[in-house]
């Protein structure tokens, strides 16, 4: 809400994010959550500082100007004024500035500087709240990463690996019937669809919630081999909480990102249609999956796929957005859609607002190890939308001593849930996948 | 020249009183020279057109300390004594002056507000004299009031820019209060007033001076942001500064 010249300069910021997010970057390259300044303002741009003189031309010069024409088209917002005009509206706004400073002259009506809020950061709030939801463009939190574990997550996590879904493990079974009930108490139908000598697979459906479209997410409940004769710093087969980490087997592959998300989908009121396949023996090569998924996929046009995980670099918290369409051929990326651009910004945003950057890649997880390549990635059909998306980061060691997860990524994901949600609704009815 | 009780009266009743002729023409012409003078000054300092910065610029305080016209205006006796009168104490102090001017086509509507919840004074003992420097009408712009509204206390500080307040049956009590150039209109700091945007041909300028009781004491917790605080030497809970608020006039 527009009070002061001090709103205005936060959202212009905010607005300057926004050109950054939607222009400044194809989908190969980084998109630090800072806004793209010339470097000797780049401290006071972090601060969110800079003076009004300063973002002036970086609205209105003609390089300028055409990426705010183009930013504010691609959220669907109301366009903003020619460069002339916006101008005009600047000086307007740094001659209250210069009488306040030098006689104590006044705009008691905050005309000019309201008139800048009106047409460029006004709009833009509208349209992202339209289409992601309320409060994209708030301001950044804290540091993210300082965020405690989610206590329910925790519960879910320490039940789940109380099941041995090793490869050589005997808890499959009673791995996926906890599971089901878990999805039951959420709303889910689940079935599970078993077969001889074969962890089995289950297919959880729920109905929308509030929201259009539909979501398939994917998952695993098994888990890797703890490989005898190596030194593991907390014990593989229980979860410890430790160096602001979550620890043990299968934390990161993939029970952690199934713990968190049903967690998520039990606090997230709205949400979209939602079927979510979750297999076995993905850590054995998925073979009844390999079997059953070019039928259990193939009849299925969800809005978005979601992958069973998505990293972040350990270092500084960077989200690897790891999205693309799938092509003709098995498994074949190609670039995001306009609909899928919508929602990287949309990420790109949500990052920014908890001081976190992001890097695009126009690629699926990286699931070479699996021999065979992955069922679920192999059966997406030609042109679905797809991202992994998720609580993992780059210190994970999925298959190796000290597997291990942030513990800080949990509301996060939800978070990213949410947006997600609200995002499928938004374009569910604009774009057919 | 002095109020009747029949004045204080109305005053106590409506939370505001209008006076006049207060000030006589050759005063008011002197009010506005002083201002022309100030405003081809300082436009020429920021280098632009006084046009241009007529058009951005709508309100300058202090005056008194810029120019001796508006310091003779403050310190007039007769508005002093009416304004130590209204509040109900023996001396008055200037919190500030202003000038608030609506140039044709180019001002909008000040939501209804109080002025109390932006000063930084323990107690709503001041009251404020917008002295119309051009005649001011309802198409230009001249003040509205709700009577008697100030008597049920002091609300929470209203948003200037995104009012939303919906005043229901009250609307219907709304006085609009033209004067000529040359009356004054005094209110209660707690009174809810408005001027709507100028739509007339006409320039709208007002010369407003706040009184407040010479005892009143700085509370900066009451409004933390309000320009004046910078002005303020003596630490919270202290009688205002006489440099830079001195003690202006006295009850008859």
């Amino acid at each position: 809400m527009f009070s002061s010249s001090r709103d205005l300069r936060e959202g212009l910021h905010r607005s300057l994010s926004l050109i950054q997010a939607a222009t400044g970057f194809g989908a190969e390259a980084d998109a630090p959550w800072w806004i793209a300044v010339p470097e000797a303002q780049r401290a006071a741009a972090e601060r969110g500082d800079l003076k009004i003189e300063s973002l002036a031309p970086l609205f209105t010069t003609p390089e300028r100007h055409a990426r705010l024409l183009t930013a504010f088209a691609r959220v669907g917002a109301a366009p903003p004024p020619p460069a002339e005009t916006l101008a005009e509206m600047f000086a307007d706004a740094v001659l209250s500035n210069r009488a306040l400073a030098a006689h104590a002259g006044r705009d008691v009506y905050g005309a000019s500087n309201k008139r800048l809020w009106d047409v460029l950061v006004s709009p833009v709030a509208q349209a992202l709240d339209a289409t992601y939801g309320a409060g994209l463009m708030g301001e950044p939190s804290g540091d993210v990463r300082e965020s405690a574990p989610v206590p329910a997550v925790l519960d879910l996590l320490s039940r789940l690996m109380t099941f041995d879904t090793r490869p050589e493990g005997a808890d499959h079974d009673a791995c996926a019937q906890c599971l089901a009930e878990l999805l039951a108490a959420r709303g889910f139908e689940v079935e599970l669809r078993r077969a001889e000598g074969h962890a089995p697979i289950i297919t959880a459906t729920r109905g929308a919630r509030g929201l259009d479209g539909e979501l398939v997410l994917y998952g695993h409940y098994d888990v890797s081999p703890v490989e005898p004769g190596r030194a593991w710093r907390y014990p593989p087969n229980r979860l410890t909480a430790a160096e602001g980490r979550l620890w043990g087997r299968g934390v990161a592959d993939n029970l952690g990102p199934l713990a968190t998300r049903l967690w998520a989908l039990e606090t997230l009121t709205k949400a979209p249609a939602l079927r979510w396949i979750i297999q076995g023996e993905e850590e054995r090569g998925s073979p009844l999956a390999h079997r059953v998924f070019p039928e259990l996929l193939a009849g299925l046009r969800p809005t978005l796929w979601l992958e069973e995980t998505g990293y972040h670099d350990h270092a500084d918290g960077t989200l690897r957005l790891l999205s693309r369409t799938i092509g003709a051929a098995p498994d074949a990326s190609e670039a995001p859609d306009a609909a899928l651009e919508r929602l990287l910004l949309g990420l790109r945003l949500l990052m920014r607002s908890r001081r976190l950057g992001t890097r695009a890649e126009t690629r699926g997880l990286n699931k070479d190890v699996v021999e065979g390549g992955c069922p679920f990635n192999r059966n997406l059909p030609p042109g679905a939308r797809y991202i992994a998306l998720g609580i993992n980061d780059s210190r994970a060691r999925i298959h190796a001593p000290d597997e291990s997860i942030p513990a800080w990524t949990g509301g996060l994901h939800r978070d990213e849930l949410a947006l997600l949600f609200r995002w499928a609704h938004r374009v569910a009815g604009e774009y057919d996948p | 020249m002095e109020l009747n009780p029949a004045q204080l009266e109305s005053f106590a009743a409506a939370g505001y009183l209008v006076v006049g002729p207060l000030l006589p023409p050759e005063r008011v012409e002197r009010l506005r020279a002083a201002l022309d003078e100030l405003w081809n000054a300082w436009s020429a300092e920021l280098g632009v057109s006084r046009a241009a910065y007529c058009r951005v610029v709508s309100q300058w305080t202090n005056l008194w300390e810029s120019h001796p016209a508006f310091a003779e205006q403050l310190r007039d006796p007769v508005c002093t004594a009416m304004a130590a009168n209204l509040i109900g104490c023996r001396r008055v102090r200037v919190f500030h002056d202003h000038v608030i001017s609506k140039p044709p086509g180019q001002s909008s509507a000040v939501p209804w507000h109080q002025d109390y919840p932006y000063w930084p004074l323990q107690a709503p003992r001041a009251v404020s004299l917008w002295l119309a420097l051009d005649d001011a009408t309802p198409e230009s712009g001249c003040m509205h009031f709700m009577p008697g509204a100030h008597r049920e206390g002091e609300c929470p500080a209203v948003d200037f820019l995104n009012d939303s307040k919906d005043w229901g049956p009250r609307r219907l009590a709304v006085r609009a209060v033209p004067v000529p150039a040359g009356w004054g209109i005094f209110h209660h700091c707690l009174s809810w007033h408005t001027t709507p945007a100028n739509t007339s041909e006409r320039p709208r300028r007002a010369y407003i001076s706040i009184y407040m009781d010479a005892d009143c004491t700085y509370d900066p917790a009451h409004s933390q942001w309000h320009p004046m605080n910078a002005r303020v030497t003596v630490p919270p809970g202290g009688v205002f500064n006489d440099d830079n608020f001195p003690i202006v006039g006295e009850a008859p």
